[in-house]
């Protein structure tokens, strides 16, 4: 439908007589008012979803803006929740000192008890090369650490590294400034530990996590959950009576021998610092600052 | 590397491979890094795959391969440790040639355009891909090194870590790709 020039050609049919200015100028207002609103519908089919919108968007900006945009950081915590893992890593740093001290202690009682009905502990306490972790694994495969100490510092192949929970892993390569060390948990490290409270005997190997698979030596083992994992006296690349983990799961059904599911007592994923030892070289204590 | 930049980018101005060589030093660099941002659950983007992706677009064949080859070697020197007897031999020349080579005949056969939506959807793939062939060489090596002498780890064991960490990598690789597919491009650019 097409008013304008239908009135125009109306406008041109009138004829002039007294009053026509008055109904001219009546008839032009008519009009101008079609005109307008004809404009106004065409705007309006054009561009009206977007007016829609916008308003929606200026109304709920002049709704969060006087709550100085708390709704957006509400839900920005909202969506990161799933992302946050920051959150408790002091309680779990704090949690695996207290799982370490708690292994320690029992495994010295147990030595204070030997060492009675011995002459004295021929293992020199070493205070250690304190050394930041500086870099991480380089692929998805391997678990490892570079830390900032190297061959300079006296840092040497084969030497164990200890960190808060308790043992970390052993170096494997030294450059002048650092060293990389292959971690616990990686598949290729193995290590052989007894369990504390029983001293039934086997080995932990790392399966890229937290946990790790221990394989026993004895067909009927002593364990049960929570029992602590230490290196025993027979590893031939760390020295005895480290924490290493905790016993998770049992399973003494498992084929070739029985297995246990242990978590590493050391938070590696978490860790800033170790404390680097010569191997063979029972460490003091393992008083390291939990963060830089 | 770098000799190897020179004699097959003659054409290009030294800025052009200075940028190339450049460009793959810090993808070495920032292998080992996890900086914040970069990392998810302490695991970062296969930046290598990501290099390789925008060099395999832009280069020929054996260029491609070579330069997967040259990566994967250096990767390799930063990661294997030997442990003796049972360690695992795996080795990221292997997964980065497939790689390279993978892309290379994606493109021949027309399933992937240079722009860079086509360079993510390829590091998405091709950073599963490459862990793909490595878990292939870790099961081959299992087969034939069987616990307690080997280190391996079987299919199940392997699928319930590795799914989780290939997943975080391959997206991680495709959100910092727009960063190195710009640069390196433009340092590409002239030769097809």
């Amino acid at each position: 439908m097409i008013p304008i020039p239908r009135g125009i050609a109306s406008l041109k049919l009138l004829p002039l007589e007294v009053g026509c200015f008055y109904s001219l100028s009546t008839i032009n207002c008519q009009l101008l008012t079609l005109n307008f609103m004809f404009t106004l519908r065409r705007w309006w089919d054009k561009n009206g979803g977007k007016a829609i919108g916008s308003g929606v968007i200026i109304a709920i900006a002049a709704l969060v803006i006087p709550t100085q945009s708390g709704a957006i950081f509400e839900l920005y915590h909202t969506l990161s929740q799933p992302f946050n893992t920051s959150v408790g890593r002091g309680d779990r740093l704090n949690n695996a000192q207290i799982a370490q001290l708690r292994a320690e202690s029992e495994e010295l009682k147990r030595q204070n008890q030997q060492l009675k009905q011995l002459l004295g502990d021929k293992a020199l306490p070493s205070q250690g090369i304190l050394a930041p972790i500086v870099l991480r694994s380089p692929d998805n495969w391997w678990q490892q650490i570079t830390v900032g100490k190297g061959s300079k510092d006296g840092v040497k192949v084969n030497d164990i590294a200890l960190g808060i929970g308790g043992l970390v892993g052993r170096v494997t390569q030294v450059t002048p400034h650092t060293s990389r060390i292959l971690l616990a948990s990686d598949p290729n490290s193995r290590m052989g530990v007894l369990i504390a409270r029983s001293r039934s005997m086997g080995f932990v190997r790392g399966a890229r996590g937290d946990r790790a698979i221990l394989q026993f030596f004895d067909k009927l083992p002593d364990v049960k959950p929570g029992d602590t994992v230490m290196t025993s006296a027979l590893s031939q690349l760390f020295p005895p009576g480290l924490p290493v983990a905790k016993v998770m799961e049992v399973n003494l059904k498992k084929a070739p021998a029985p297995e246990a599911i242990v978590e590493f007592t050391a938070p590696f994923s978490d860790l800033e610092w170790v404390a680097i030892h010569p191997p063979h070289e029972k460490p003091e204590s393992l008083d390291l600052p939990a963060s830089k | 590397l770098n000799t190897f930049k020179n004699s097959t980018t003659k054409q290009q101005g030294p800025i052009e491979i200075a940028a190339i060589g450049i460009s793959a030093v810090i993808c070495v660099l920032l292998l080992p890094t996890r900086f914040p941002g970069m990392e998810v659950l302490g695991i970062g983007p296969s930046w290598l795959v990501m290099w390789l992706v925008v060099w395999t677009l832009n280069r020929s064949f054996w260029s491609a391969v070579i330069a997967a080859a040259i990566l994967g070697g250096i990767q390799d020197g930063m990661t294997i440790v030997d442990v003796g007897v049972g360690g695992v031999t795996l080795s990221h020349i292997v997964s980065l040639v497939g790689v390279a080579a993978t892309i290379k005949f994606l493109q021949k056969r027309q399933f992937v355009k240079n722009n860079l939506g086509g360079a993510i959807v390829l590091v998405v793939t091709m950073t599963i891909w490459s862990e793909v062939i490595s878990g292939i060489q870790h099961l081959l090596d299992f087969a034939h090194l069987q616990f307690p002498l080997g280190a391996g780890l079987d299919l199940g064991t392997i699928w319930q870590i590795q799914s989780r960490t290939v997943l975080i990598a391959a997206i991680l690789g495709s959100i910092w790709m727009p960063v190195l597919y710009y640069p390196l491009k433009l340092a590409m650019r002239d030769r097809k």
